[in-house]
């Protein structure tokens, strides 16, 4: 098991430099520079911004600079913000959203796997079509169209929560429903086809003979196996939620990373967007590897080497 | 009885004219038909890109045109879907967004295929260490936030309609190969390819001829399944703004503007909401029919 966790530790180190290659290359072979699309600076002060940033060097020497720097776990300046680092920006506002993406995933994974069950537990019934209608609507629902609609609905007609901000605790409401909802459906789909592939096994009959009742064998036996598609879903789906936030904190006005990359993508401040690519990536790699740990230790037949 | 003289009627049918056999497509095709849900995703598809391809003679006003006097106006029936506070057509903005939409769909999804079924079919088919290294690059691949890389290639490049194929296209394709090896690690294996071999067959024809034509079934399936991934980024890029650039509109684009008005004019927001979820739902749909018919032991109930 060690064994297993250290090797897939260290997968993580080509990946996030691949991610580091990439971004930086895109950043600098991108025409005009982060200081081009200002208002015009005398040449002096661009000399001098230039050689601040290094930028004045030659690239194969930035890059090597650029690598020792992230390698350090230093991020670099912003080039907008300019008094604060790409770290001081990430310990901000990643937290924030991390309590929405957390929310939104605990959210999903509650009402995904809870209506699954409910639609295995009697396949090919009335509940089943239904739950199984409902989950298709809802992968059919994009962050960017259920946001605005919880918002047209709760928010404008009811008035049950704020429209946009971020100030009382139900202001998370409405971003996490909408961050979930996607994969509510998702994780649905998912358990109902895990335990429907798993009812079918001998275990299940043992269980059923020795004459468990049926919501103990659903709970003890069933789910054990049935949930090993969730689990290996997890890990894509927190990155999605990562990616979802973009749009969500854009809707909801909600000072999270999404927002700044979304801004600092657009305002071209390259250390930022840079910085805050590798650290999403540093996070899913290690999202990744925590739902393989999990899956290793549901799923048995699995070795870990 | 009755059997024996059924299949003597049969056998003398047969010596009469030669019976016309089924091939597996067909079968595949008469599945398809039987499932309700696929056949009318399928009959929407078909009357959206008809819609798509006909717009400018469907259209009753240029999709450009403003007419600020006029404003926004909720739906009438000259405005099925109402008019936007610039008073641009709705419907004729979202008839011609899912040009745009359809378009990127097909587009992107097409470089997807032909990259991840050549990755996928060679990394297949050469096997051994070749296999390995492209394996572990694609493991790579995998863990990248590829979206990140499309937006920052948006943000610096300009919001070129013809990169946004290319760069959602090239997310696209891994899961794809990943697929077609599978297949054709399986495939490898059979007699007829050995057949071939032993003829003299060279390993290109063997590929196109061969492995491709039996794993063709599987990219179709997948994808019905990628063109609603693509077009679901589109529509993310451009709500971002990051997407297709006014005056060309594109369902995203339509619902960020729909957003932004939705307090005063919602219809602004729900017919482009509406129209991109039933595409969504149409598509996926069909993908699950297709896979019923097409993989009927892969269906997963």
């Amino acid at each position: 098991m060690l064994k297993f966790i250290l090797k897939r530790l260290l997968s993580v180190i080509p990946v996030l430099w691949v991610v580091a290659t990439i971004t930086f290359f895109l950043m600098r072979l991108a025409p005009g520079g982060p200081f081009s699309s200002e208002k015009q600076v005398p040449e002096e002060i661009l000399r001098n911004l230039e050689a601040k940033y290094h930028m004045d060097e030659p690239l194969p020497m930035q890059y090597v600079r650029y690598l020792g720097q992230v390698a350090k776990g230093d991020l670099g300046p912003s080039f907008r913000y300019t008094s604060r680092t790409v770290n001081e920006i990430i310990a901000e506002t990643f937290p924030v959203s991390a309590v929405v993406g957390l929310l939104g995933l605990l959210y999903a994974l509650m009402i995904g796997v809870l209506s699954g069950i409910f639609a295995a537990s009697k396949p090919n019934s009335l509940r089943d079509y239904l739950s199984m209608a409902f989950s298709m609507i809802g992968i059919c629902l994009p962050s960017f169209v259920i946001g605005p609609m919880f918002m047209l609905i709760f928010a404008i007609k009811l008035e049950w929560f704020n429209v946009s901000g971020w100030n009382e605790p139900k202001d998370i409401v409405l971003p996490a429903l909408t961050l979930g909802t996607m994969y509510a459906a998702y994780f649905a789909r998912l358990t109902r086809a895990g335990i429907l592939d798993v009812i079918k096994q001998d275990y299940i009959r043992t269980a059923h003979a020795k004459g468990l009742p049926e919501w103990l064998v659903m709970f003890r036996h069933t789910l054990k196996g049935g949930l090993l598609p969730t689990v290996s879903f997890l890990g894509p789906a927190a990155a999605a939620i990562l990616t979802g936030s973009l749009v969500v904190e854009s809707i909801f006005n909600i000072p999270g990373l999404g927002r700044f990359f979304v801004q600092s993508a657009l305002n071209r401040d390259y250390t930022l967007v840079m910085g805050t690519v590798l650290f999403i990536a540093l996070l899913i790699v290690v999202m990744n590897l925590l739902v393989d740990i999990a899956y290793a230790f549901l799923n048995p037949r699995i070795s870990y080497d | 009885m009755t059997e024996i003289v059924l299949e003597r009627e049969r056998m003398s049918d047969s010596k009469a004219g030669i019976e016309k056999g089924r091939s597996l497509w067909e079968d595949a095709f008469n599945r398809l038909l039987k499932n309700k849900m696929a056949v009318i995703g399928l009959a929407y598809l078909l009357f959206q890109t008809v819609i798509a391809v006909l717009a400018p003679w469907i259209a009753r006003f240029p999709f450009d045109e403003t007419n600020l006097a006029l404003g926004a106006i909720p739906p009438d029936l000259v405005h099925f879907f109402g008019t936007d506070d610039l008073g641009r057509d709705m419907f004729t903005r979202v008839i011609y967004g899912s040009r745009i939409s359809l378009m990127v769909g097909i587009l992107a999804t097409a470089v997807s295929v032909v990259i991840g079924v050549l990755y996928g079919a060679i990394s297949g088919y050469v096997g051994g260490r070749t296999d390995d290294m492209m394996m572990r690059i694609l493991e790579i691949l995998y863990s990248l936030p590829f979206i990140f890389f499309v937006i920052i290639l948006m943000v610096l490049f300009g919001r070129n309609i013809y990169l946004l194929f290319v760069a959602l296209g090239l997310i696209e394709w891994l899961t794809m190969a990943r697929i077609v090896r599978g297949q054709v690690v399986s495939l490898k294996k059979v007699e007829y390819i050995d057949a071939a071999r032993s003829m003299g067959v060279g390993h290109f024809r063997i590929i196109a001829d061969h492995l491709i034509p039996n794993v063709l079934g599987t990219v179709i399936i997948y994808v019905t399944l990628t063109v609603p991934g693509v077009i679901l980024e589109e529509a993310f890029l451009s709500f971002l703004g990051l997407g297709v650039q006014e005056p060309m509109s594109s369902w995203g684009t339509l619902i960020s503007d729909g957003v932004a008005a939705m307090q005063t004019y919602p219809w602004m927001l729900i017919f482009p909401c509406v129209t991109l979820m039933l595409t969504l739902l149409a598509l996926n749909f069909l993908g699950d029919g297709l896979r019923d018919a097409l993989d009927p032991r892969a269906s997963k109930d």
